[in-house]
């Protein structure tokens, strides 16, 4: 019997037992109510997306769809418990449907893995060959729980239609390391190295199995590539991404927006930014992150407008200071910045970087003492920084204490051979006694 | 295949029914999603018996309500015997700028506190606590960290402490978690690790998706070095003297956030190195190579991710073996959501995830872990494992009922403890429900430290959480195993603790082998012994003990069921 036929009897065998158990439900003839959530404090957005999934799950009670929307506006707003029942209760009403059978297997993972189990594997026969995200969860999740061959045979499929799937060879290779087959784990993970989703975590088994077959070296130069990648995003799932798409609040679009911003995305951020603003013009976070891109703009004059109404409803704003320091810098307006980066670490007496711009602003302003007191600062919170000890060289060596400018650069050097300041404190300076 | 078919079927079947009744019949409160699923029948004798009161100890932990992170990640404390009379004393480590505590056990087993006066009774925004030898006057100092410094008072031998810290060169203006002795240069000298935590930003203030204030994430603020001191103390007893090594030892090249560590010597080289457990980042792992410097290695020897190559919140650690290979396996907790990482070491020096094998999984309900100790409490010689919960995010109700004492309101954050009995394969087996007095009750759950603290051989417990009441937990375990208590010291050294010694006891044919290492847990520190269960063994045949300085010695073996000084020097040398 294959697994597609065993799969169907189960099924057929499981589908009358849920009429028995569930005519208790029938025999009253009502539906479940839709549960209630506190919209109090949440988003307009969000509150206004749940109001509208109850009050369709009101009007059409034995709707699937209606509680599935139900279900993902919860989620989005972490009424996970919420989001868990009301998926349920779409999977019972539309027992076909993968999208909710995937969704409420992972909102029970954590609390019926069992029941988790269930559905994720109803999702992945129901899915087919549409998507691959539910066979590739429910793999992970036999994983999670010990079950590897149940694992190993549930990816089979996937690898099956293609041999160079990356998400289940990465699985594979993880699946035959932790099975004590190094080996084996290699030739699984050569595929994965190529693909954005995960070459990063696919080096990093690779390190695994490279120290476990006696390359030391190898597993090292792995791990220093990885370490390089930024972090990937997770394998795509629609049904998940559909969840994710209903987070339109203030917080998450600004989120998005310095994450844009941080990525040198700078149009895409500027859009994001023109939505927050539209429904909230005076978002103290969002005027933070405008100020941050006006200044990767070069725009300062900007950045400092868009920071001072930031601060204006956040005085304490730790980076917003830094960014109006830096905005200020970037006028050539040193004493001002100073200002704010004295106030930075008056507020943060820890803050490395602050204490390190301060140093740069007061050094600017022609304040040598100040300035190396401040770096002095800097390194004290943070003593593995080379450019800190690179500018407390090149600060020592104009005050003319050319011994102590000669150390720090060698503290800078010995972290960082390529340390600029400390070089040119070096070259000028000459090694000394 | 016929029969094997038909099982599937009836595996696959069993699971729908499971599926269908669940998604279309829960009628579950949202509240009873933080129970435990069903009563369970309890499994066994309880283990645990509270005697707090009776002991004489009411450390109550003193929290801030403003969403400030330290009020929440903190406090440790330590089991220490700073008077050296034979009987451990506690040190507790208080939050929101209250003092310290410092309680001195009595002979008749009390416990007396005796923080005033005693100098060690400093009072910061604490986090954790460590006793270590600084000056090798053979008397344990204490370390303490806390959010903005690190302290080292150091034991004058009279009952009193003094705040040593500028003295001895220590400055450390970060958010100073976990620390730990290791001698990281075999000098003899104890070396002084901190972990920083987050570069915390306190004028941040964070919401919930929900809109409700809550305690911001790790993952809102950038990564810190963790710091290395080198104990340059001049002479035995002299005035302690550190010098930072975290930049010229490479550790600062790879910043975390570390809430857990354990110094110990990973790959067998007989050099310590250092684990670093980060939250929410790839755990750390720094490998000493015997010149000064480390270079960190967690990826490749599998400790920095957990079994799906996924970072997590990695707070507590535990080190003991559980499996009885002889070597030592890691335990990381993490957060309820989240799996915790049990790491095997199945070669010397390389770790695997094991934790969906070891039966961990299968525990009645998960807890957001901080404490933990690997410690065998039934002498049956395998370490079982005890945990202290408390949640760090409003998302998850808390459970109840909640321990007489904890601030109201920090009780949505409470949880039980859970402890879980080894089989001597590193298989565990969830006892939480026979052990009212340590899991019956919850509370914020953060430091857990083990020690015998009655000096009857059974390892006994000390939890203490956020805004709350600490508990002593005696092990009254039913028709116990065998033990021996293993003091490990270093005459050259004053007679201090060997802290990073390891010992190998050989007894009914086994092989047991465990690290002095007491800075595990969270934030916490046990008391300087080893510990060994023996069965029905009535007997130990030796015990064989790699010293720190990687000088190896056997001492021959005797009666159980007593406590034995072991000096190094005083053994035979065993050659490498």
């Amino acid at each position: 019997m294959n697994a597609t036929r065993r799969g169907r009897v189960a099924w057929i065998l499981a589908a009358s037992v849920f009429a028995a158990a569930c005519r208790r439900e029938g025999d009253d003839g009502r539906e479940p109510a839709p549960p209630v959530v506190s919209l109090d404090a949440l988003d307009a957005s969000l509150a206004g997306a749940i109001r509208d999934a109850r009050a369709a799950v009101v009007r059409e009670p034995k709707s699937s769809a209606s509680w599935g929307r139900l279900g993902q506006t919860c989620e989005a707003a972490e009424f996970n418990d919420e989001a868990r029942r009301c998926y349920g209760r779409a999977a019972v009403l539309d027992p076909g449907s993968a999208r909710w059978h995937h969704l409420a297997g992972l909102r029970e993972l954590a609390e019926q893995p069992e029941v988790a189990l269930g559905h994720l594997a109803r999702a992945t026969e129901l899915a087919g060959t549409n998507t691959d995200a539910p066979r590739l969860r429910w793999a992970q999740a036999l994983v999670e729980r010990g079950r590897l061959d149940d694992a190993a045979v549930g990816l089979k499929p996937l690898l099956d239609a293609n041999p160079s799937h990356a998400a289940a060879r990465l699985e594979m290779a993880r699946i035959r390391l932790v099975q004590g087959n190094a080996e084996s784990g290699a030739e699984f993970v050569g595929p994965c190295l190529t693909n954005p989703y995960t070459a990063r975590p696919a080096l990093l088994v690779l390190s695994q199995i490279r120290q476990r077959l006696g390359d030391g070296d190898g597993a090292a130069v792995a791990a220093r590539r990885a370490a390089a990648m930024p972090r990937p995003f997770d394998w795509p799932d629609p049904f998940l991404r559909e969840v994710q798409q209903l987070r339109k609040d203030r917080q998450q679009l600004a989120d998005q927006a310095n994450g844009f911003v941080m990525q040198n995305r700078l149009d895409d951020a500027e859009r994001t930014l023109a939505t927050l603003f539209a429904a909230s013009p005076d978002d103290a976070e969002g005027l933070l992150v405008l100020g941050r891109l006006r200044l990767r703009q070069e725009r300062c004059k900007e950045s400092e407008e868009a920071l001072v109404r930031h601060l204006k409803a956040r005085p304490d704003s730790l980076n917003g200071l830094v960014q109006l320091g830096l905005a200020r810098m970037c006028q050539s307006r040193w004493t001002d910045a100073a200002a704010s980066f004295s106030r930075a670490v008056e507020l943060k007496p820890d803050f490395a970087q602050a204490h390190f711009n301060l140093g740069l602003a007061r050094s600017a302003a022609g304040d040598a003492e100040g300035a190396a007191e401040a770096v002095r600062q800097s390194i004290r919170c943070n003593p593995g920084e080379a450019s800190f000890h690179g500018m407390l060289a090149e600060l020592l060596a104009r005050s003319g204490d050319a011994a102590g400018a000669r150390e720090a650069a060698a503290r800078a050097l010995q972290l960082d051979p390529k340390q600029p300041r400390a070089k040119a404190v070096m070259e000028r300076l000459g090694p000394g006694r | 295949m016929v029969k094997l078919g038909l099982q599937r079927v009836a595996v696959a079947f069993g699971i729908a029914v499971a599926t269908i009744l669940a998604a279309g019949c829960d009628r579950r409160s949202p509240t009873d999603a933080a129970k435990p699923a069903a009563a369970s029948v309890p499994a066994g004798p309880e283990w645990f018996r509270d005697v707090t009161a009776a002991m004489g100890v009411s450390f109550v932990h003193a929290a801030g309500t403003n969403y400030s992170m330290p009020d929440q990640v903190g406090s440790g404390m330590a089991i220490l015997d700073y008077d050296r009379d034979g009987r451990p004393d506690l040190y507790f480590v208080q939050g929101n700028g209250a003092r310290n505590r410092l309680y001195h056990q009595e002979p008749d087993g009390t416990f007396r506190d005796v923080s005033a006066g005693s100098g060690a009774d400093v009072a910061g925004r604490g986090m954790g606590a460590i006793a270590g030898d600084a000056n090798n006057d053979g008397l344990p100092d204490l370390v303490v960290t806390e959010y903005g410094a690190v302290r080292l008072l150091l034991n004058l031998g009279n009952g009193k402490f003094r705040d040593a810290t500028v003295e001895a060169g220590l400055d450390n203006p970060r958010w100073a978690a976990p620390a730990s002795f290791l001698d990281f240069d075999r000098d003899g000298r104890l070396d002084l690790v901190v972990g920083n935590y987050v570069d915390y930003d306190p004028t941040q203030a964070c919401d919930d998706v929900q809109g409700r204030r809550d305690f911001c994430a790790p993952q809102a603020f950038a990564g810190t070095s963790t710091r290395l001191w080198r104990n340059v103390t001049a002479s035995p007893g002299g005035a302690p003297r550190f010098e930072d090594r975290t930049a010229a030892s490479g550790v600062s090249r790879v910043p975390g956030v570390a809430l857990g560590l354990v110094c110990a010597d990973f790959d067998g080289d007989g050099w310590p190195d250092i684990f670093c457990a980060d939250d929410g980042r790839p755990n750390r792992l720094f490998m000493n190579r015997g010149d000064g410097t480390f270079r960190e290695e967690g990826a490749s020897r599998g400790v920095a991710f957990n079994a799906m190559g996924r970072t997590a919140a990695n707070m507590g650690t535990a080190f003991a073996d559980c499996d009885g290979d002889g070597m030592g396996d890691l335990f990381v907790t993490h957060l309820a959501e989240e799996f915790h990482s049990f790491f095997r070491q199945d070669r010397r020096g390389l770790f695997l995830d094991t934790v969906a094998q070891s039966g961990l999984q299968r525990a009645e309900w998960r807890g957001t872990g901080f404490g933990t100790v690997l410690v065998d409490f039934d002498g049956d010689g395998a370490p079982d494992l005890a945990q202290a919960n408390g949640l760090v995010r409003r998302a998850m109700p808390g459970q109840t009922p909640v321990l007489a004492g904890v601030e109201p309101w920090w009780a949505r954050y409470a949880q039980r403890a859970q402890v879980f009995a080894n089989d001597g394969k590193g298989n565990f087996r969830d006892l939480s429900a026979a052990n009212p007095s340590l899991c019956g009750t919850a509370c914020v759950g953060r430091s857990l430290a083990a020690g015998d603290l009655d000096g009857d051989g059974a390892p006994d417990l000390v939890i203490c959480g956020t805004a709350g009441p600490a508990r002593v937990l005696k092990n009254v375990v039913p028709r116990r195993g065998h033990w021996v208590a293993l003091h490990l010291e270093e005459p050259r050294f004053g007679g201090r603790d060997a802290i990073g010694a390891e010992a190998v006891l050989a007894a009914g044919g086994r092989r047991r082998w465990a690290v002095l290492q007491p800075a595990t847990s969270y934030l916490s520190s046990h008391e300087a012994a080893l510990h060994f269960g023996l069965g029905a063994t009535a007997t130990f045949d030796a015990v064989e003990v790699s010293w720190a300085d990687g000088t190896r010695e056997k001492f021959p073996g005797g009666p159980a069921d007593r406590r034995v000084v072991l000096r190094h020097g005083e053994g035979t040398a065993v050659k490498p």
